[in-house]
């Protein structure tokens, strides 16, 4: 089975059946008024969103069949990919209508698409910026009905340490023939593509012999194996790799030049992501917090515990102020270099492990119990998951010691080691 | 930094504040140099007086004031600039408490006649360090005031002082004019030698105003306000002044033959200091802009805002001393100016954990009344 017998791109990207909510793009307070009706709507119950976090990584048809469903349905209105462009599919929606989109999500508890995550942001700006013509039309629709894409670009040998990656592929004729593995490739039991960065020189410097291609996943040799996370669940996996056949026209860039193209794609969320994680984070705090008020929970009038919590509450506003501040600057000054993306990764997600961290003393021995009781209480739900699910937001994504480095190297100019 | 350039802006445009800023922070970077606060600390210049006459000069205590009242109207974006500046080179004087009492008085119309005096910086002003506090010493008795009242930030020197009175059972607020025989300001030396706690005795003074009952806590709030917002600027002027003389020093000192800014063991302290500084200056320019619009919560988000910033500029003043090394720890570095600046700066409006305690009453209160506290323009 060749990549381009499975491509769904053949198929036009799907319509936009109900225009209530882009007839009003002009007008950005309409424009909010009608994703918030359609979100009354249309928005899945705090049950099923419930249901559908249990099911990641555990029960993964189950959760598949929640993010196709929640896809087809934004795309009826045509939110599924509102900042792609017109041509692609997409609605050329600006950041600004990204940002009413992501906080009226957050604000409806709307389930977030984890699946889509590569497909939808990842993929368009690196075949925009590096793509072929072909590979676009290729692509790029079905990329936009919702077929999920995962990246290979981890190895068991190159974590931070990116470039140093080892993934074979060799030239043969038409095609490469690629030998390896890779890991932390997240989603990608449910992926149909797969983004992948191969070793196609290994005698020069190593920024300069990656090759940058596009893998079916359903091409003989991919084997991906979950792995377990710390939390039970297995969102992730490895890759395995033996003697898989890749076009030569599913290459992305020139051979050995697949770096740049990496660049783009890791650079490519553009700060909506981080927005909408770190608004979403504000009404978890905020909903914890009522419902504290509510039952007159008893750390409240612990003053230690409540000053710990309205330090946190002091810090989520202030992360909350420096999204806004890189979404100006990516509006206004896109190509200007900035550190902040780094920072915003570091305080926000110690911010995150530092809450629940909270939660799991405050909850005490029931805190480690497997399973956790009704979800009242003075500390509702499993803060004890949460807790141990939150170093995967300080590892991925670059370790908070990587960020620490880009911080002080790029932006304090302090000099390698 | 162009932290005081975001959001809705009633006053200055961005180009406006940004050459405020350039303008005062060179005059500054001339005329009160790291030499110069040595000299000052070692009591070998008058500085203060100095740098005050200047500041008088260029109009810099009308800045935030509005045209009315004889100021510049630049707002509280103008006031934040200065207070930044001043931090950032460890300016001394009675700066907080003169201009923080300036701008409280402007929102009593009892008060503006003091305006003029002050908009042109005829006279210093010294406010308690702790406002939010129940005032102690002074009392109120037949319209006169009469006791001691300790802990006053500003300068002996000062003209006016502002001040909680006990009022029967209840405070009050009077200003009192300083005439050094009835009301006289004796100096309490800090460990930060560039500013003052003063001891205001009393014998009898009429004041000069009143201030009674609801409106008394107005003004203790009012009060507080302004100093949370020039805390929280002087502090982080401050921090980003000392962070960046810290990473000079690490980019020019060599230890195993290497320059020691490349320790990732140090480097990375460094990006977390700066990660503290963001987040401070975050939450400086949220409280700022939550007084500018007149949120309901803007006080409550200012006392937070104090609590957050100055314990970052604490923290990070602490580690910039250990981050030189022995040269840190010496009077000639200026590390312990701005350790000594943080620690007085955590203490002033009132001390930490009580403003978090308040601001979650605040917060229980607006919850309750469905209010979300957390709400920030997009």
């Amino acid at each position: 089975m060749s990549a381009a017998a499975t491509a769904p791109g053949t198929q036009p990207v799907s319509k936009v059946t109900d225009t209530s909510i882009l007839d009003k793009q002009h007008d950005l307070p309409a424009f909010r008024a009608a994703i918030r009706k359609w979100l009354e709507k249309n928005c899945p119950s705090v049950e099923e969103v419930e249901d559908m976090e249990a099911a990641a990584g555990i029960d993964y048809p189950k959760f598949e069949k929640y993010q196709r469903a929640w896809v087809a349905k934004l795309s009826t209105v045509g939110l599924s990919i509102p900042h792609w462009p017109v041509e692609y599919g997409g609605a050329g929606l600006s950041l600004k209508h990204l940002i009413i989109i992501a906080d009226e999500m957050a604000k409806a508890g709307a389930p977030q698409l984890h699946m889509y995550v590569i497909s939808f942001n990842h993929i368009p700006a690196t075949l925009l910026a590096w793509g072929t013509e072909e590979q676009k039309r290729k692509y790029l629709p079905g990329v936009g009905n919702g077929t999920p894409w995962c990246q290979g670009f981890s190895e068991p040998g190159a974590g931070s340490d990116l470039a140093s990656l080892r993934c074979k592929a060799e030239r043969v004729g038409n095609e490469y023939i690629v030998n390896g593995q890779k890991i932390w490739s997240s989603q990608s039991k449910h992926a149909e593509y797969c983004i992948l960065l191969t070793r196609t020189d290994p005698n020069v410097r190593k920024h300069a012999g990656i090759t940058y291609l596009i893998m079916n996943m359903k091409a003989p040799g991919v084997e991906v194996r979950p792995i377990k996370q710390s939390t039970g669940r297995a969102e992730f996996s490895e890759l395995f790799l033996t003697n898989v056949r890749i076009p030569v026209e599913d290459r992305v860039g020139e051979e050995n030049k697949g770096w740049a193209a990496t660049l783009t794609t890791l650079a490519s969320e553009r700060g909506i992501l981080a927005f909408e994680d770190a608004e979403r984070f504000r009404y978890k705090m905020e909903k914890f917090y009522q419902q504290a008020l509510a039952e007159d929970a008893p750390w409240l009038k612990d003053a230690q515990r409540r000053r710990e919590f309205m330090r946190m509450v002091s810090r989520i506003q202030a992360v909350r102020g420096m999204i806004r501040e890189l979404l100006e600057h990516n509006q206004t000054n896109p190509d200007a270099p900035t550190i902040a993306p780094s920072v915003i990764k570091v305080a926000e997600t110690s911010l995150e492990q530092a809450f629940y961290e909270w939660q799991t003393r405050i909850k005490g021995k029931k805190a480690l119990y497997a399973e956790p009781e009704a979800a009242r209480g003075e500390v509702p739900g499993d803060p004890m998951g949460s807790y141990v699910d939150s170093f995967g937001r300080t590892i991925a994504g670059g370790t908070n010691e990587i960020q620490l480095n880009i911080i002080s190297e790029r932006g304090l100019g302090m000099p390698r080691g | 930094m162009d932290d005081l350039t975001m959001g809705p802006n009633a006053g200055p445009n961005a180009d406006e504040l940004a050459a405020l800023a350039e303008s005062m922070a060179d005059v500054l970077a001339a005329e009160c140099d790291r030499r110069k606060v040595h000299g000052f600390i070692d009591g070998k210049n008058d500085l203060e007086a100095q740098l005050w006459a200047r500041a008088k000069e260029l109009g810099w205590f009308a800045v935030g004031l509005p045209d009315s009242a004889g100021g510049m109207g630049l707002g509280l974006r103008g006031l934040a600039v200065l207070h930044r500046e001043l931090g950032r080179q460890a300016a001394p004087g009675a700066f907080i408490s003169t201009l923080s009492a300036a701008q409280t008085l402007a929102e009593f119309s009892d008060a503006v006649k003091f305006l003029p005096r002050l908009a042109e910086g005829q006279v210093a002003v010294c406010v308690p360090a702790t406002p939010t506090e129940p005032g102690k010493g002074l009392t109120l008795s037949g319209g006169k005031v009469s006791g001691g009242a300790s802990e006053l930030l500003g300068t002996p020197g000062a003209g006016l002082a502002l001040v909680a009175v006990q009022d029967g059972g209840s405070t009050a607020w009077a200003l009192i004019e300083v005439d050094g025989k009835a009301a006289k300001l004796s100096e309490r030396k800090l460990w930060d030698l560039t500013r003052h706690f003063c001891t205001l005795e009393c014998n009898g003074v009429t004041p000069a105003l009143l201030v009674k009952g609801a409106d008394a806590a107005r003004l203790g709030r009012t009060l507080a306000t302004h100093m949370g917002l020039a805390v929280c600027f002087d502090s982080i002027g401050a921090a980003d002044s000392i962070l960046n003389q810290t990473m000079d020093y690490m980019k020019g000192r060599t230890q195993f033959d290497k320059i020691i800014a490349s320790f990732q063991a140090l480097k990375h302290r460094v990006a977390r200091l700066k990660v503290e500084l963001e987040l401070a200056r975050h939450a400086s320019s949220q409280a700022l802009q939550a007084v500018e619009t007149g949120t309901p919560d803007c006080q409550a988000i200012v006392a937070l805002s104090k609590v957050t910033v100055s314990e970052a500029f604490a923290a990070i003043a602490g580690d910039c001393v250990q981050l030189h090394g022995g040269v840190g720890h010496t009077w000639e570095f200026d590390c312990h100016i701005f350790l000594k600046r943080s620690r007085l700066n955590e203490a002033l409006v009132g001390q930490n954990d009580k403003e978090l305690d308040w601001m979650a009453e605040r917060m229980a209160e607006a919850t309750r009344a469905g209010r979300s506290i957390l709400e920030l323009p997009l």
